[in-house]
């Protein structure tokens, strides 16, 4: 018997998961939305069903329509992509508890993970360094309290949700009252959780996540990190690997204390340990994310493992592939997310028919794309239409080739990012790697200037 | 769900009248100029296409 793979999500990813199951050997069933009907996805998978309209409440986020949709469709195991249902421990429970395998970690560390202030205290508990913060802290009296320990700026972050949503900047204690009462407001309107706690901001830092891989067996390794730093509106717009600043030293410590967080956990599938990293090397944990990444692909160009593949593999009980010695850096690779976004009108989604679309090729590049010409892109769903991924003996080859690829990038009918990002990947901070997780707004701001 | 400004109300350039969602990003609509709201001409939760008018503002007596 051949095993069967649901793969809850759309677009690129839901695409990228049916290679991998084609890969295996596995048969991939695609599900869709009445919007998504005549999707790349769906054409691509070896069944497909349909799973309700097109808005995602009704369908990719409604978990009843998922289970349905496994059950008829006689589906082994649910792959939830990112996004989505992908960190929502209440479904993967489900998943499990109806029969099927989950691709991804157990609820319970999905739940924990998705707690940021349970996630402190589990990196508490591995020996895991933090950035200096509270617990939930309870009125605005006891935050100005904290907050003069703490010291300044600092951030008033949400316990529950994700994306940037209730993060507000605080200066001085003269914000913090309103700030506090500000960011409870709108977390608890989006997550139905209120609460928050005070983080230390820390300025001219690079964000810098380490992959990690996890079997049943116990068996955590890592495969090394990625600069994620190069973000707007804390959304990642660049992605590289390996993080081009990132001393050995620490590089082997962060990876340690990865590992060390993921192994205390009892994690297993695939996962991501985020830390901050400041310019003396000190290293701080921010968040676990419990699913595969957008920009995995750059580290499976520089080691060359398929990060999904394994996923699968551990999802039907297997042991890892490999070992943490078999794991090798080699070269470097870039990403660049091409959004269908308006970047002269505030990065406004833009909708539509795509009419061309020219991919690029040629020595180094791997595009992972969710469009093709006569795509419709919806409206209703996130703005990401593909990411160019580049690899090459160095970083400067790998940037090269970024640059040649951009070039030959053509996607008409909507607009897109492409020549945005491209302008980024020409600064000369980006090829000297002088940037940090604030350089990207400043860019977007002086060239509004300008 | 309460609306940003109802019919009759006196509303200055720039003011909030709406918010538009596409692709999980959201957007504030402002007021092109100074009047009196009169009405929406979309619903809320419906689809509008680009360029199509959202709410009607009297211009005549700011």
């Amino acid at each position: 018997m051949t095993q069967r793979v649901l793969v809850a999500n759309r677009g690129e990813i839901a695409i990228r998961v049916i290679r991998a199951c084609r890969d295996l050997g596995y048969t991939s069933i695609a599900v869709y939305s009445d919007a998504d009907e005549g999707s790349e996805h769906v054409r691509l998978a070896d069944e497909s069903i349909r799973i309700g309209e097109a808005p995602a409440s009704q369908s990719y986020l409604d978990s009843d329509r998922i289970i349905a949709a496994a059950v008829e469709t006689h589906a082994d195991a649910v792959h939830p992509g990112y996004g989505f249902l992908s960190e929502n421990a209440d479904f993967a429970e489900r998943v499990v508890t109806d029969g099927f395998r989950w691709v991804g970690p157990p609820a319970s560390i999905i739940r924990t993970m998705g707690d940021k202030a349970a996630a402190r205290r589990a990196a508490l508990g591995a020996g895991v360094p933090l950035v200096p913060g509270t617990d939930v802290i309870e009125g605005s009296a006891a935050a100005l309290a904290a907050g003069e320990a703490l010291g300044y700026p600092l951030l008033v972050k949400a316990v529950a949700g994700g994306g940037g949503k209730g993060i507000r900047l605080v200066a001085g204690p003269a914000e913090l009252e309103s700030a506090y009462d500000d960011a409870r407001r709108e977390v608890g309107a989006a997550f139905g959780n209120p609460d928050v706690y005070l983080e230390r901001a820390l300025l001219n830092v690079r964000h810098i996540e380490i992959q990690l891989l996890a079997d049943d067996d116990g068996h955590v390794i890592h495969l090394f990190d990625r600069d994620c730093s190069l973000q707007r509106r804390r959304q990642k717009v660049v992605e590289e690997a390996p993080a081009p600043t990132l001393a050995a030293d620490t590089r082997s410590a962060i990876c340690e204390s990865a590992v060390r967080l993921a192994r205390s956990l009892g994690y297993v599938s695939a996962g991501t340990a985020e830390f901050l990293v400041d310019e003396e090397g000190g290293f701080y944990f921010i968040e676990m994310n419990t699913r595969i990444q957008v920009e995995h692909g750059v580290t499976e160009l520089v080691t060359g493992i398929d990060i999904v593949a394994e996923q699968l593999r551990i999802a039907f009980g297997n042991k890892l592939s490999m070992c943490q010695e078999d794991v090798r850096m080699s070269g470097a690779a870039i990403e660049v997310r091409i959004n269908a976004e308006n970047p002269d009108f505030h990065f406004m989604g833009s909708p539509g028919t795509i009419t061309q679309c020219v991919l690029p090729g040629g020595p180094g590049v791997r595009v992972d794309s969710g469009v093709t010409a006569g795509s419709i892109v919806q409206p209703y769903y996130d703005s990401m239409l593909a990411k160019v991924m580049t690899h090459g003996a160095d970083r400067d080859v790998a940037l090269a080739r970024a640059k040649r690829a951009l070039n030959e990038l053509r996607i008409e009918g909507v607009i897109t990012t492409t020549a945005f990002t491209r302008s980024l990947i020409e600064q000369d901070w980006f090829g000297a790697a002088r940037y940090d997780t604030s350089t990207l707004e400043s860019a977007v701001l002086n060239r509004k200037d300008s | 769900m309460p609306v940003f400004v109802d019919p009759g109300d006196s509303i200055l350039k720039g003011d909030v009248v709406g918010v538009i969602e596409v692709m999980k990003m959201f957007m504030n609509i402002e007021a092109p100029a100074d009047g009196v709201f009169v009405r929406y001409l979309a619903s809320h939760g419906e689809s509008v296409a680009m360029g199509s008018p959202l709410a009607e503002i009297d211009t005549r007596y700011p």
